[in-house]
């Protein structure tokens, strides 16, 4: 059987990039290996959902008020 | 995680649709994921668990910051990473006009994913920060 050499299409692209495929939208980031990975694209954030909601986030006196009793985990 | 019994927060939680869609229908239809988070979200819109909340680090393992941020496990109630291996990061907020508290998804995701994808803490981070926590 004889092996066909495949073509690799050449990106040219680079960490925090957003790209499209298939319409779907990536970014683009480390895999903290040394190389890229595919990440689903994040590209609304939380200062245009306040906007978008109107909200504003909370104080750091605020939080502690209402939720400063709850458990953390240390994971995250 | 503490057995201990907690106040349910005086918050509502908020999904919105453009985040939804990008946390939880980045997920095919029927997958593991997005079944359990489309659980939960009916689940927490009927009512708030009274415990299972719990504080996000403001300086994560991952370096994720997720100060005034919240999170459960989901599936809800389970708590062991094999159970509920899944999770939601909520910030909170506050209504500008009503003065309602309000606890909005930031990020959906694996608690503990393999090499070379996000997890729930780093996508909240990056929704919160507009980079991910090693960028």
């Amino acid at each position: 059987m004889v092996s066909m050499a495949v073509a690799a299409k050449k990106l040219d692209v680079e960490v925090g990039d957003l790209v499209e495929i298939g319409g779907r939208r990536y970014d683009v980031v480390s895999d903290k290996g040394g190389g890229v990975a595919l990440e689903p694209a994040i590209t609304v954030f939380s200062d245009e959902l306040h906007r978008r909601h109107g909200t504003r986030p909370l104080t750091d006196a605020e939080f502690a008020e209402h939720f400063g009793d709850l458990p953390t985990d240390g994971e995250g | 995680m503490s057995d201990s019994p907690r106040r349910r927060p005086a918050a509502a939680v908020a999904f919105d649709e453009e985040v939804w869609q990008q946390e939880v229908e980045r997920f095919a239809v029927g997958s593991r994921p997005r079944v359990a988070a489309e659980t939960a979200r009916r689940e927490l819109e009927r009512s708030l668990p009274s415990r299972g909340f719990q504080s996000c680090a403001a300086d994560g393992p991952d370096h994720s910051r997720l100060e005034r941020c919240v999170k459960l496990y989901v599936p809800l109630g389970r708590s062991s990473s094999a159970a509920a291996p899944y999770g939601f990061v909520l910030e909170a907020a506050l209504a500008a006009t009503s003065k309602s508290l309000e606890l909005r998804l930031l990020a959906f995701g694996e608690r503990h994913p393999p090499a070379g994808a996000r997890s729930v803490y780093e996508r909240a981070h990056k929704r919160l920060h507009r980079r991910y926590p090693d960028q």
